[in-house]
């Protein structure tokens, strides 16, 4: 579960988060939309306890960022979109190890880990190979099957199929169902509202650091009565600008 | 911090490092390789001009009037060759004569007449061959002069010996128990080149591997989702500054090896016959270990404020022009004189300790303010490279 109150983030005079709050339970995935700049990446690197926040509370599994960062970071896994940042010089083996062996995993349970992760994104072929001359679509395999060798219970997704060609992105929305069949609790920010109407059972819409509108995506809709993609502009204002 | 996330972290970074073309040509290949090849080319070309000059020498004389015997002297000389050409002036600028004799007119008279007679010596300053040579000429004719001296002196019935009152012999002091330095070139060679190394080194051993490990993780994009693991912050940060210290102190090594196979191979060039006591080498690895621990500090911090490869190597390539001005500046500096105050310079200190120790001068007073001056300053680069490290404004630079 992921508890959000109250979060602020100024970077020196820029308010870049001004309070917001939400909540995400067990199982749920979460949609955070917004436009560039919003505050969306922002808040998910608060919650991967990269950046610190500067007012309100924000708990994972009941603790708190502040408090129990390493803690925290063991019971989440977090993927980004374009590139995969994996290291072309190790092997896709050596790149899941790795981010296993960081998360405390023994040898035993990360040989386990990975003979089932080679399973499901059939990476059968290319395990033992480095990573330099792989496709996009291969190395995103390799970024997802790292993410979540520890098989941490909360998932963050960071715009993850931006750049990313149809089958790339197909991979990643695959992923993400999958996270959410394995009552994993999910936050994903993304620009595509398909790929949003798709995924989420909930949605939060960001602007200039406020959520401006959050709740069940069903009864948001209603609410409009409004596709999501007009329904997005309304709330962020764009379709008055234009 | 967890030694076991260090452990795991230096692991991955050298193998990652070490999969580099990069660390091999830039940490290995080249220390080994630049020195021996240096020398080996420098001895290829002395051992030209070498050959050149133990053939006869050619030269050009311009006399007017009475042919002098300094001219028959010449001409029978061993390792002259007198030629005739045309335009004399042309032929030494083409390298085919290397000195042109040219005597003043009236030059026997002036001989035989007792009277000093101007001989000039007319050389190609451009070249380094004509240049030798020259001396080679004037030699030759000082055993002239000499000889036509010591005629005069027998005539006038005197002993030479009487004018000449002193001989002079130079002899180094060593003190009982030590052996001599040698002394000379390859001193100052040794005491210039070995600082020098010992400061460069670890700077283009280690910097691939701190560009790679900071701006490198930012440009693949790899830093975030590296933060994101249960390792904390400080133990990444180690892991990779070990990574960067082992690449630095590898550069130093290699170089230190090249320097050797160098002196080997080329004992005219490169003479080792220094001999360092255990004690040197015990500060000469301290001062140089302790140099490389804070350079890897600076590097590191610096590459991850880098947004990119490219940025990084901006920033780091002048550190390796600050490092030579050290050991440029204390290269004439008199060791027995150095006052203690520039041991308080960070870096210079190093330097002259490192001078002071290879010719067995030791000041515990100069080391004493050097290892506590260096150490601080590893402490700094330590605390300034975590400082960076935690810095949100520095690593999600963008």
């Amino acid at each position: 579960m992921i508890e959000v109150r109250g979060l602020k983030k100024n970077f020196k005079n820029f308010e870049a988060l001004k309070g917001i709050d939400f909540i995400v339970a067990k199982g749920e995935v979460l949609g955070l939309l917004g436009e560039n700049g919003a505050g969306k990446t922002t808040t998910l690197r608060i919650l991967a306890t990269m950046l610190k926040p500067d007012g309100g509370t924000v708990k994972l599994n009941g603790k708190n960022v502040l408090d129990s960062a390493n803690e925290i970071r063991k019971e989440i896994g977090i993927l980004f979109g374009g590139e995969s940042g994996i290291y072309d010089r190790l092997t896709a083996r050596e790149n899941i190890v790795y981010y296993g062996e960081l998360n405390d995993m023994t040898k035993d349970e990360i040989d386990d880990r990975i003979k089932h992760l080679v399973k499901v994104f059939n990476m059968e072929e290319y395990i033992d190979r480095r990573a330099g001359k792989f496709s996009k679509g291969m190395k995103q395999k390799v970024a997802i099957a790292r993410s979540i060798v520890h098989n941490p219970s909360i998932m963050l997704f960071d715009e993850p199929t931006s750049g990313l060609d149809v089958g790339g992105a197909r991979i990643i929305q695959q992923f993400i169902e999958t996270c959410k069949a394995e009552g994993k609790t999910v936050i994903f920010s993304s620009h595509s509202m398909a790929e949003v109407e798709k995924l989420c059972d909930r949605v939060a819409v960001i602007h200039k650091g406020k959520i401006v509108e959050s709740g069940y995506l069903k009864e948001i809709k209603e609410k409009y009565d409004k596709n999501m993609e007009d329904l997005f502009l309304e709330l962020v204002g764009e379709g008055n600008e234009l | 911090m967890n030694y076991k996330h260090i452990a795991i972290v230096l692991k991955k970074e050298l193998k990652d490092i070490f999969r580099d073309k990069r660390t091999w040509l830039a940490g290995v290949l080249i220390p080994v390789m630049v020195f021996p090849l240096m020398f080996y080319l420098m001895g290829m070309g002395r051992s030209k001009m070498e050959n050149n000059l133990k053939q006869d020498i050619p030269i050009a004389i311009e006399a007017q009037g009475e042919e002098s015997q300094l001219i028959s002297y010449i001409k029978n000389a061993e390792g002259l060759k007198v030629m005739k050409v045309e335009d004399a002036y042309e032929s030494l600028k083409a390298g085919e004569i290397k000195t042109i004799i040219h005597l003043e007119e009236g030059f026997e008279e002036k001989i035989k007449g007792q009277i000093p007679a101007n001989v000039k010596l007319i050389y190609d300053e451009v070249s380094s061959e004509s240049t030798m040579a020259t001396a080679t000429v004037q030699n030759v004719i000082m055993g002239y002069t000499e000889g036509v001296r010591l005629g005069r002196l027998a005539e006038l019935g005197i002993d030479p010996q009487k004018l000449q009152p002193t001989i002079i012999n130079r002899e180094a002091y060593v003190p009982e128990g030590e052996e001599s330095k040698g002394g000379g070139e390859a001193l100052m060679l040794l005491t210039f080149l070995l600082p020098f190394l010992l400061m460069l080194y670890p700077v283009i051993g280690g910097m691939p591997a701190a560009i790679d490990l900071g701006a490198g993780e930012k440009e693949r994009l790899s830093l975030e989702p590296l933060l994101s693991t249960g390792a904390d912050r400080l133990s990444i940060l180690v892991g990779k500054y070990l990574t960067i210290l082992l690449a630095s102190v590898i550069g130093v090594i290699t170089s230190l090896a090249g320097l050797v196979v160098s002196a080997k191979m080329n004992p005219d060039m490169m003479p080792m016959e220094l001999s360092i006591s255990p004690i040197s080498i015990l500060i000469l690895v301290g001062v140089s270990m302790l140099i490389a621990m804070m350079l890897s500090g600076v590097m590191l911090a610096i590459s991850v404020f880098a947004k990119s490869y490219k940025e990084a190597g901006t920033y780091l390539s002048p550190i390796t022009i600050v490092l030579m001005v050290p050991a440029y500046l204390t290269m004439f500096m008199d060791l027995r004189t150095i006052s203690t105050n520039l041991f308080f310079i960070p870096i210079l200190n190093a330097v002259l300790l490192m001078k002071e120790v290879l010719v067995d001068i030791i000041n515990p007073v100069h080391i004493a303010i050097t290892f506590s001056m260096s150490f601080a300053l590893v402490v700094a680069s330590l605390l300034f490279t975590k400082y960076m490290f935690n810095k949100e404004s520095v690593i999600f630079r963008s």
